[in-house]
């Protein structure tokens, strides 16, 4: 449960933000992201890592930024916040998480879809359609 | 006062530089605009310049050797999000780089680097005050020496003759005793 709520957080963050920050322009190329999910789905890793990095916003309070390469390979970045677990554990779940989102995407899942289905699965549900898609998990 | 300068295209880059700096007290200007960093009048006694590599107006290595152009006492650091050989070549050979950070940078790694750097600047600095010091003084030394020989040639022995502080022919020395 405490998972799952970790979860809810980390994406009612992302969506907050969005909201103030995108569209996001890329000053090199001038290609548009309209949401976190285009800007997620149509970047690159920087250096083969997810681009996640704790940091601490102006008031002290913890956020992630996220660097991506746009597609002219300029990197990009934005941040995000995160109201609970910012602890290491916290990180590596959100960084698994999200390597686990790109792999879904990039198979042609709905972005929308991926989210869901993988908030089931982390909530100990089963989801054949993203064992369709090649990802495995290991059952406790 | 320390100062920094760092460019980025992408302005929340430099907003997360400065966040991150912001702590150790030094003077920093950001510029989303190459261009605007090298036009600045503000930027007076620079120790170090943090550039991206790919940006719009320019790329990083020409923006670097331009900026070492105009501040040629700023040790130079380089950002970069991707592996370009070619890019971190033209750095080396052209712009002279110290070094290169990959984003995302780890905070303490970076300013550890930055704080290496300006350890590094600073030895540079004085290495180059200590040698303009000994030239001045083999300048002077040589024209004492040429004074003096001068003197032999139109005195010979002038310049053995040992003299009193005020002025007088000491008769007391070594030499003229019996």
């Amino acid at each position: 449960m405490a998972q799952q709520d970790d979860l809810d957080s980390l994406f009612k963050g992302l969506k907050a933000l969005s909201e103030s920050t995108f569209p996001k322009k890329c000053s090199s190329c001038g290609k548009v992201y309209h949401d976190e999910t285009q800007f997620v789905r149509e970047t690159d890793d920087v250096f083969g890592k997810s681009g996640l990095k704790s940091s601490f916003d102006d008031d002290d309070s913890p956020i992630v930024e996220l660097f991506r390469n746009c597609s002219c390979g300029s990197t990009l970045m934005d941040c995000f916040s995160e109201r609970r677990d910012y602890t290491d554990k916290g990180l590596k779940r959100r960084d698994t998480f999200q390597t686990i989102m790109e792999l879904l995407i990039s198979r042609g899942m709905e972005p929308a879809i991926a989210r869901q289905e993988l908030l089931t699965l982390m909530k100990g549900g089963q989801s054949s359609l993203i064992e369709a898609y090649g990802v495995k998990f290991k059952r406790h | 006062m320390t100062t920094l300068v760092l460019v980025d295209d992408e302005v929340n880059i430099l907003k997360a530089l400065k966040r991150m700096l912001a702590s150790e007290g030094w003077d920093i200007y950001a510029f989303d605009d190459p261009e605007q960093a090298l036009a600045s009048k503000d930027l007076v006694d620079v120790d170090l310049v943090i550039s991206d590599y790919r940006m719009p107006q320019m790329n990083g290595v020409e923006f670097l050797r331009k900026f070492k152009q105009q501040h040629p006492e700023a040790i130079r650091l380089l950002l970069s999000g991707q592996t370009d050989i070619a890019g971190m070549m033209g750095a080396i050979n052209t712009a002279e780089v110290y070094r290169f950070i990959m984003k995302p940078w780890n905070d303490e790694e970076i300013k550890i680097t930055i704080k290496q750097a300006l350890a590094f600047n600073h030895l540079l600095k004085e290495n180059e005050r200590l040698a303009q010091t000994v030239r001045r003084q083999s300048r002077l030394l040589r024209s004492q020496l040429s004074e003096l020989k001068r003197l032999e040639a139109e005195s010979p022995g002038i310049t053995q003759v040992d003299w009193n502080d005020d002025g007088s022919i000491n008769l007391m020395c070594d030499e003229l005793d019996p």
